[in-house]
């Protein structure tokens, strides 16, 4: 079973090359229109086969040479490719692919490979597919380097926080060694692709032209690779493509010639254009991943947010990692063929910056300072991370694929109805509580009366009636039949049409009181389905009357609110800015946000500041409480205590009141 | 049907008795917005997990008060002691 639903996950991948860009629904090989050729393919491709090979092979594989996977085209050309610890890595693609398809197209992918001891055959690959993958996988064969930390267990007990600011950091090093004097901000106005952030396992991106400015970014799940595309912000003809791999701070290999952006694979896409919308980040969070100029950009649905980024004297980024769940209901593919809207919709956008979204809030740090690859550079160097609850680790007895993503993705519903909304307020589960226990309790009358007639002996005496009156019948039945038998015994002697006449009457008449003994029974479980008429509530019924009083505390959900809004203001770790709201145009002082007070500062100093602020909170505290204590052991204050002493004495003196 | 009878009576009432509920409607104004910006601005400045395990501390002295005194309050009511 495991291996069965890897292998899915791999032909998934594998069968991506064969392309129909407007296609808009995908079933078997079509799913290859889904996404592009190159690159991303192939790492998905790697890493996610590699899953199979962890999951098979993992023990036995080789430091140098890992294990392989045998790849074979139409043509019957095949080469291997190397597999090993991406597994690791890669599981939040897998995640998505698998969401992607229905159990039909699972079944149906899945016919196309085998697994022979360690190695997976996988047939009937795509041209392009075959190509772009072997071109690659020859770069890692002849990158000893590249090809050990494929095998490698670098990012065992590193969270999700570490690795993503680690290939931030890489990249934008890179950038700076690249060409430390680029103009970030001019370039990319002149050349309006991107600005690379390489991220955990996709990338983000800053889109800027002459009119408009705008920031995409995307996570994977699990990071793959920190890769640097450093062409498109020279405009050097000679290095148009240039990826740069990297981990740790050390260039692990690179590829010339060969461009992710340039994939012309689109996925085939659901969406509608009432759904759409001038944010990018409401595609993601509608569950609608952005595809423009052969740029994958990966994350869509419901996002899971990872703690903040900090760089000290700017501001927090938060990055999120998305995750495909929204997607996989909404829709049947989970990548969706914008090119449009990413090349002409861009988010508003002020001046200058980075727009990077942060809960419902906007940050905008000051990248006017950042305008160029070194104070860029510097500016992610600065980054340190906070480990949070949410900061995944990542280990070896990860297997999120078996027991988190392919398991449900096998149970969902795939009528593409929405979702059901879980999200409840104490109101709405009040009402489900209410209405569960009343249908609950609808069964238990009927049941109730059963167990009533049963103890009458009610049901007994139908039940009896039921058999007495079948019994009869099938007498009169067996009766007529015999005495049938005992005609054709006789009749037997006078001739054979006489006999079938008979024998044929007493048949018709058999089949009369089977009819009659059917038509009791019915009456029977009619007589249950008039109870259950009678005492269960209609669906629905119940439902209806709880929208309609729910209607009338609608404002409980306002206080909930504001509790909450208190304990998160009471609580929040983000440093705030109080800003003073929108100004409408009959302000005379503009229409803005404009910000009264920024704490941004004071992040840096709150660790020292909390310390002594709660050394001396703790002193006085802890003095104020030993001052109390008798009062405390008592049961009522200090003072009273004293009081009472000093009456018990004067009593004792004689001097009472 | 009984059952749907029987709720049909109960909701009625219900809703004959709510029909005098005036609408009510609490929501996040802009002002509430800011006014919380300021609250988290100042809680902010202030080691807020500490003051919180404090507050914790004195509603728990406060509560172990209570059962104390009412034990007490109790035992001197009893006439046979």
């Amino acid at each position: 079973m495991r291996n069965k639903i890897l292998v899915m996950i791999l032909i998934i991948c594998m069968l991506t090359g064969t392309i129909n860009p407007k296609k808009s629904q995908a079933t078997g090989v079509e799913i290859a229109i889904v996404i592009g050729v190159e690159v991303v393919n192939y790492l998905v491709l790697a890493s996610i086969a590699s899953g199979v090979a962890v999951e098979d092979i993992y023990e036995k594989k080789n430091e140098n040479d890992g294990n392989w996977i045998s790849v074979t085209n139409k043509n019957g050309n095949q080469f291997e490719l190397a597999s090993g610890a991406m597994y690791k890595l890669s599981q939040g693609y897998a995640k998505s692919l698998v969401d992607s398809l229905s159990k039909t197209q699972l079944k149906e992918l899945s016919s196309a490979i085998t697994i022979d001891n360690n190695t997976m055959k996988v047939s009937n690959v795509g041209e392009d597919t075959y190509n772009s993958i072997n071109s690659m996988n020859e770069m890692i064969r002849n990158n000893p380097k590249l090809k050990s930390y494929l095998n490698s267990d670098t990012l065992t007990g590193k969270t999700m926080n570490q690795i993503q600011l680690e290939l931030l950091k890489t990249a934008f090093t890179s950038i700076k060694a690249y060409n430390p004097n680029m103009n970030v901000l001019e370039l990319s106005k002149t050349y309006p692709y991107y600005v690379l952030f390489p991220t955990a396992g996709g990338y983000g991106s800053t889109s800027i032209d002459e009119n408009k400015r705008g920031y995409v970014m995307a996570f994977s799940q699990y990071p793959l690779f920190a890769t640097c595309r450093q062409e498109n912000l020279t405009g050097d003809s000679k290095q148009l493509f240039y990826d740069v791999f990297m981990y740790n701070g050390e260039k692990l290999g690179s590829v010339n010639n060969y461009c992710w952006f340039n994939s012309n694979a689109y996925g085939g896409t659901t969406i509608k254009s009432s759904e759409m919308t001038n944010n990018p980040f409401e595609f993601w969070k509608s569950g609608v991943s952005v595809v423009g100029n052969g740029l994958m950009v990966v994350g869509n649905a419901d996002y899971i947010r990872l703690s903040d980024l900090s760089f000290p004297n700017h501001t927090s980024l938060n990055w999120e990692r998305y995750v495909n769940e929204v997607a996989s209901r909404y829709y049947s593919l989970p990548i969706s063929c914008l090119n449009s809207m990413t090349i002409d919709t861009y988010m508003p956008y002020p001046k200058d910056g980075v727009r990077v979204k942060e809960d419902e809030k906007v940050v905008i740090p000051p990248i006017t300072s950042l305008d160029n690859v070194d104070d860029l550079a510097e500016y992610v160097n600065s980054g340190s991370v906070k480990d949070t609850e949410n900061g995944r680790t990542i280990d070896n007895s990860d297997s999120i694929i078996r027991d988190k993503v392919i398991n449900p993705v096998l149970d969902r519903d795939t009528t593409g109805n929405p979702p059901i909304e879980n999200d409840l307020s104490w109101l709405d589960r009040l009402f489900e509580w209410f209405n569960k226990h009343l249908t609950s309790l609808g069964d238990s009358i009927v049941s109730g009366i059963g167990a009533i007639i049963n103890a009458l002996g009610l049901t007994g005496l139908i039940e009896w009636i039921g058999e007495i009156c079948g019994n009869i019948l099938s007498g009169v039945v067996d009766g007529f039949k015999s005495i049938g038998n005992i005609l054709e015994w006789i009749l037997e002697l006078l001739g054979t049409g006489v006999i079938s006449a008979i024998t044929g009457i007493g048949s018709v008449l058999g089949d009369i009181l089977e009819f009659l003994l059917g038509l009791i029974e019915g009456l029977i479980s009619g007589f249950r389905e008039l109870l259950i008429s009678l005492f269960v509530p209609s669906d629905g019924y119940l439902d209806a009357k709880v929208l309609q009083l729910r209607t009338k505390f609608s404002f409980a959900d306002g206080i909930i609110k504001i509790v909450k809004g208190f304990d998160s203001a009471l609580t929040g770790t983000a440093p705030p800015i109080v800003k003073l709201g929108s100004l409408d145009e009959s302000n005379k002082y503009g229409i803005n946000n404009y910000v009264l007070m920024d704490l941004v500062w004071f992040k840096r100093y709150k660790p020292t500041t909390d310390i002594i602020l709660s050394a001396a909170l703790w002193v006085i505290f802890i003095w104020r409480m030993f001052i109390k204590l008798p009062g405390i052991i008592a049961g009522y204050s200090a003072m009273t205590y004293a009081d009472a002493k000093i009456d018990e004495y004067n009593n004792k003196q004689g001097k009472g009141d | 049907m009984i059952i749907n009878g029987l709720f049909d009576f109960i909701f009625g009432l219900a809703n004959v008795l709510f029909e005098f509920l005036p609408s009510v409607e609490i929501g996040f104004g802009t002002g509430f917005n800011t006014f919380l910006s300021i609250v988290s601005s100042v809680a902010y400045l202030l080691p807020m997990n500490t003051i919180l395990i404090m507050f914790g501390i004195i509603i728990s002295l406060m509560i172990f008060r209570i059962i104390v005194s009412v034990i007490k309050t109790i035992w001197q009511l009893l006439p046979i002691l």
